[in-house]
C-alpha cells in the first residue's frame, strides 16, 4: 500500500468528517435565526417559551445544517476516487450514516423536549434529511419530493387505503417504539447508505449531473433556463414544458423588433433577466394553475362530496407557492444581473440601448413594472383560486396564507431600485439573511390575522400605501446612482 | 447585405439621423476614433490600475495591446468603450464623449470581450438573428460565409459550442454590422492555429476593405508580428510605449554597461530612455533612438537590438 494513501480507521473517517466539517462551518449563520427567536422569546410571558423556542429553531438548523453535510460528502463520492481509492468509498458511507443518526437523533430530542414523543420526531427528521439527500443525488427528486405533494397529498390522505396504513403506523407506535424507531432508522440509514455509489458509468453520469447542478449552486439562485443546464433527457424536457413561453416571447420580440427604446430595452432585458423574465414566470405558472384546474374537475367529478374539503386544505400552500413562483424572480435577481453582466456590457454597446442617467430611469422602471406585474397576477390568481374553489370559508382564518405573503413582499420589490454598478457576486448568507426576514414578517403578517383579525386584504392595501411612499423616495435617489448596467462594475471600488 | 461599403461618410448616410450628421462632421474634422486624455481609473486596494493615461489612435491603425496579467489591458479596453467610468480623464470616440455615445456612434462599434460564453442559452444562428435586430446594417454575405468557413452549426446552442467556436461566433457577431472602431480582448486565446491565421486574415481584409480601426489585447506575440502594424505596451497604468513593428526594430535598443557609459551614450545619440533595470554592475536600459542613430557596441557598452518577446520582457517586467 502507498504510503501516499490514507491509512485505514478512524483517520480516514476523520479526514472525511474534516472536510465535511470545513463546509458546514460556512453555514455558521445558521446560529444567528436560533439566537435570535431565542432572544424574542425572552418576552413571552409563557413559561418555558425560551427553552422551547431555542429547541425548535435548533432542530430546524440542524436540518439545513446536515443539508450542508450532505452535500459535502456527496461531493467527496467521485467516481475516481470511489473507484480507486481502496475503502474510500466505505468510509464515506459510514460517516454519512454517523452524521445521519447523531443528527436525526439531536433534532428529535430537541422537539421531543418541547413536544413529547421524542421518538417519531427522530423519525421524521430522519426521513426529511434522507430526501434532501435523495434530492442532492437526483435533481429531478426536488419535484417528486417537493412538489408533488402539494398536489396529490391532500386528496391521498383521504383514502381508506392512506387512513388504515397510518392506523396501523401509529398503532404499532404505541405498542413498541424503540422498535419501530430502529426498523424505521434502519431502513432509512440503508436508503442512505446506498446513495453512495462504487463508479463505473452510472456513477459518472450521475456526477456530470450533480457536477452541473452544484454549478447552478454557486450562481446564488440565479436563473438559467433549464435546456441550457440540461440539454438532452427528461429534465431538459421538463424544463422546456415549464418554460414553454420563454422561447416564443423571443420570437416575438425579435419579430416585431424596432429602433425604439421600448423595443430595445425589451430585447435586452429578456438576455439579462434570463429565466426569470416574465415570459419563463408566467409559462409555469400556467402550467401548474391548469393542473390545478384539472385536478380539482376530477376531484368533483369522482370525489364530490368531499372535494370541497380536500381543494380548501391544499389551498394555503397551493396559495404560498404561487406567491413564491411570483416572488421569487426577485430572490434570485441579484444573482442573475450579475450573472448577465457581460452580456449587458455587449448590450450597453448596440444603438438605441438608453445609457446615463436615461438608462436608469427605463431599465428600473421595466424591472420594477416586471416585479409588479407578477406580484399582482399572484395576488389576483390567488384571488381567482379562491373563487373557483368549491365550499366556504370558516371565521378569521383566511386560507390564502399567500396573500400574507404577498403583503409582506410588495414594498421589498422597490429593492431593484438600487445602485447596481455595486451589485457584488451575491453572498448566500445576505440571501439567507433576507429569506429568515421574510419568513418572520410573514409570520407576524399571519398572526396579525389570526390573532388581532387584521384581514390579508387590509393588509395588502396597507402595504400598496407603504410601497408608493417609498417608490417616491427611491425615484429620487435612482436619478444619482451610477448606470446600472453592467451591474457590478464598480463592486471592487 | 451590406448596405455601405464607403467608410465613415456612406455609413453616416445609411444610418441617416442628426447624430450620424454630427458624426460625420467629426470626421470630416479628424476627430480620431479613439483619443483619452488624463484617464485615471483606480480599484479598491489598487489604485492607478490606469494612471493618467493619454492616447489616441489614428483611423486605419492596427494596434495590438500587449501587457502582463492584471496590467489592466481589459480595463482600459472597457473604459476606452465606455462601459467602465474612470475617476479622472474622458475618452471620446470619434469625437463623443464614450460614456453617452449616440446611436449612430454605437452602430460604429464592435466589441469581441474576453469571454466568449455568452448568451449560452440561445442557438448561434438565433444570437446573430438576436443582434441582428439591433443594427441598422448587417453584412449577412459576410456572416454566412464566416459561419460556413470557421464550421459553426447554426442550430446548436452556444453553451453547446467549443470555445474555440464561441470565440468565433463572438468575432462574426462583432465583425457582422461592419464596424468603424473594433475592439477585441483576447480575441485568439481559445483559438488553434489554424483558426488564428483565419482571424488575422479577416483583419487585415476588414482593414484593408473598409479602413477599420483596430484595437486587441493578446498575448500571443506571434500573431502580433503577423498583423498588427503599431503595437502599444502598458505598464504601470500607461501605454509605456506605442510604434508600428519596424520601427520599434529599428529604433529600440537595450544597451548594458555602467551607468555613466550609459547616459553619456543616450546623451550623446539623442535617445530616449524607456526603462532602467539595475542588475548589479550591469544596468540594462531601454532606450528609444531615431532611425540610424544607435551608438555602436564597443567593449564596455552592449547595443543589441529586441525581438517583440524580449521588448515585452524589459519593458513589462
Amino acid at each position: 500500500m502507498s504510503a501516499a494513501l490514507p491509512l485505514p480507521g478512524l483517520g480516514g473517517h476523520a479526514a472525511v468528517l474534516r472536510a465535511m466539517g470545513r463546509k458546514v462551518g460556512r453555514v455558521w449563520w445558521l446560529l444567528l435565526p436560533v439566537l435570535g427567536a431565542t432572544a424574542l422569546a425572552t418576552m413571552s410571558n409563557q413559561p418555558l417559551a425560551v427553552a422551547g423556542t431555542f429547541c425548535v429553531t435548533l432542530a430546524i438548523a440542524l436540518h439545513l445544517a446536515w443539508w450542508a453535510a450532505a452535500n459535502a460528502l456527496l461531493g467527496l463520492n467521485d467516481p475516481l476516487s470511489a473507484h480507486l481509492m481502496p475503502g474510500q468509498l466505505r468510509r464515506l458511507r459510514e460517516s454519512a450514516l454517523g452524521v445521519f443518526l447523531g443528527v436525526a437523533a439531536a433534532c428529535g430530542g430537541l422537539l421531543g423536549l418541547v413536544f413529547d414523543h421524542g421518538l417519531a420526531f427522530t423519525m421524521g427528521a430522519a426521513a426529511l434529511m434522507l430526501s434532501f439527500a435523495i434530492c442532492l443525488r437526483w435533481p429531478v427528486m426536488w419535484l417528486v419530493i417537493w412538489v408533488l405533494p402539494w398536489i396529490a397529498l391532500p386528496p391521498l390522505r383521504e383514502l381508506p387505503l392512506a387512513l388504515q396504513v397510518m392506523d396501523i403506523a401509529r398503532e404499532w407506535h404505541a405498542r413498541q417504539p424503540f422498535t419501530q424507531t430502529g426498523a424505521v432508522l434502519l431502513l432509512l440509514g440503508a436508503g442512505l447508505w446506498h446513495l453512495f455509489q462504487a463508479g463505473g458509468a452510472a456513477h459518472a453520469q450521475s456526477w456530470a449531473q450533480r457536477q452541473r447542478v452544484q454549478h447552478l449552486m454557486t450562481m446564488q439562485g440565479s436563473a438559467v433556463p433549464a435546456t441550457t443546464v440540461w440539454s438532452r433527457g427528461p429534465l431538459a424536457w421538463l424544463g422546456r414544458c415549464f418554460q414553454w413561453a420563454h422561447p416564443l416571447w423571443r420570437e416575438h420580440l425579435l419579430r416585431t423588433a424596432r429602433p425604439t427604446t421600448a423595443s430595445v430595452t425589451a430585447r435586452a432585458e429578456f438576455v439579462a433577466l434570463r429565466g426569470l423574465h416574465w415570459s419563463a414566470t408566467a409559462s409555469t405558472t400556467l402550467l401548474l394553475f391548469v393542473v390545478f384546474l384539472i385536478a380539482e374537475v376530477v376531484l368533483l367529478v369522482f370525489l364530490p362530496d368531499r372535494a370541497g374539503r380536500v381543494i380548501r386544505a391544499a389551498l394555503p400552500g397551493l396559495s404560498i407557492g404561487l406567491m413564491s413562483a411570483m416572488i421569487g424572480p426577485f430572490f434570485g435577481l441579484d444573482a442573475t444581473l450579475h450573472q448577465t453582466r457581460r452580456e449587458q456590457a455587449l448590450l450597453s454597446l448596440v444603438p438605441g440601448m438608453p445609457r446615463g442617467i436615461e438608462m436608469n430611469r427605463v431599465v428600473g422602471l421595466r424591472l420594477l413594472r416586471h416585479h409588479l406585474v407578477l406580484w399582482g397576477t399572484g395576488v389576483a390568481m390567488m384571488m381567482a383560486l379562491q373563487a373557483l374553489a368549491p365550499g366556504h370559508d370558516d371565521g378569521w382564518g383566511s386560507p390564502l396564507l399567500g396573500l400574507n405573503f404577498a403583503a409582506v413582499a410588495l414594498p421589498g420589490t422597490l429593492l431593484v431600485w438600487r445602485d447596481w454598478s455595486r451589485q457584488g457576486l451575491p453572498k448566500g448568507a445576505r440571501a439567507a439573511v433576507l429569506t429568515m426576514l421574510m419568513v418572520a414578517l410573514v409570520g407576524l403578517s399571519i398572526a396579525a390575522t389570526h390573532r388581532w383579525h387584521i384581514p390579508a386584504l387590509w393588509q395588502v392595501a396597507a402595504s400598496v400605501l407603504v410601497t408608493v411612499a417609498l417608490g417616491a423616495w427611491r425615484w429620487r435617489a435612482l436619478q444619482r446612482m451610477a448606470p446600472f448596467w453592467p451591474v457590478g462594475r464598480h463592486a471592487g471600488e | 447585405m451590406t448596405q455601405a461599403m464607403e467608410p465613415a461618410m456612406t455609413h453616416a448616410l445609411a444610418v441617416g439621423d442628426r447624430a450620424s450628421a454630427q458624426a460625420l462632421a467629426d470626421d470630416a474634422l479628424g476627430a480620431p476614433p479613439v483619443r483619452a486624455s488624463g484617464l485615471r481609473v483606480d480599484f479598491k486596494g489598487q489604485p492607478g490600475v490606469i494612471a493618467g493615461l493619454d492616447w489616441a489612435l489614428a483611423p486605419g491603425q492596427v494596434v495590438g495591446l500587449l501587457g502582463r496579467n492584471g496590467a489592466g489591458k481589459t480595463t482600459l479596453l472597457e473604459t476606452l468603450l465606455g462601459l467602465r467610468e474612470p475617476q479622472a480623464g474622458e475618452v471620446r470616440l470619434f469625437g463623443q464623449p464614450a460614456l453617452l455615445p449616440d446611436d449612430a456612434l454605437r452602430a460604429r462599434l464592435g466589441y469581441v470581450p474576453q469571454q466568449a460564453a455568452l448568451f449560452e442559452d440561445f442557438q448561434a444562428g438565433d444570437l446573430l438573428r438576436y443582434f441582428r435586430s439591433f443594427y441598422p446594417r448587417w453584412n449577412d454575405a459576410k456572416v454566412d460565409g464566416l459561419m460556413s468557413r470557421w464550421d459553426i452549426p447554426r442550430d446548436r446552442r452556444v453553451g453547446q459550442l467549443s470555445q474555440g467556436q464561441q470565440q468565433r461566433l463572438s468575432i462574426i457577431r462583432a465583425l457582422a454590422h461592419e464596424p468603424d472602431l473594433l475592439v477585441l480582448d483576447e480575441p485568439v486565446a481559445s483559438l488553434d492555429p489554424v483558426g488564428r491565421r483565419d482571424f488575422l486574415r479577416e483583419l487585415v481584409d476588414q482593414v484593408l476593405d473598409r479602413g477599420t480601426t483596430v484595437l486587441f489585447s493578446t498575448h500571443i506575440l506571434s500573431d502580433l508580428e503577423r498583423v498588427a502594424f503599431n503595437i502599444a505596451f502598458l505598464s504601470r497604468g500607461r501605454i509605456a510605449l506605442q510604434a508600428p513593428q519596424d520601427v520599434l526594430a529599428d529604433e529600440v535598443r537595450l544597451l548594458a554597461g555602467p551607468v555613466g557609459r550609459l547616459q553619456a551614450a543616450v546623451d550623446a545619440h539623442g535617445g530616449q530612455v524607456l526603462s532602467r533595470r539595475d542588475l548589479g554592475e550591469q544596468p540594462r536600459w531601454l532606450v528609444r533612438f531615431a532611425e540610424g542613430n544607435a551608438p555602436a557596441p564597443d567593449a564596455v557598452l552592449r547595443c543589441e537590438a529586441l525581438n517583440l518577446e524580449d521588448l515585452f520582457l524589459e519593458l513589462t517586467q
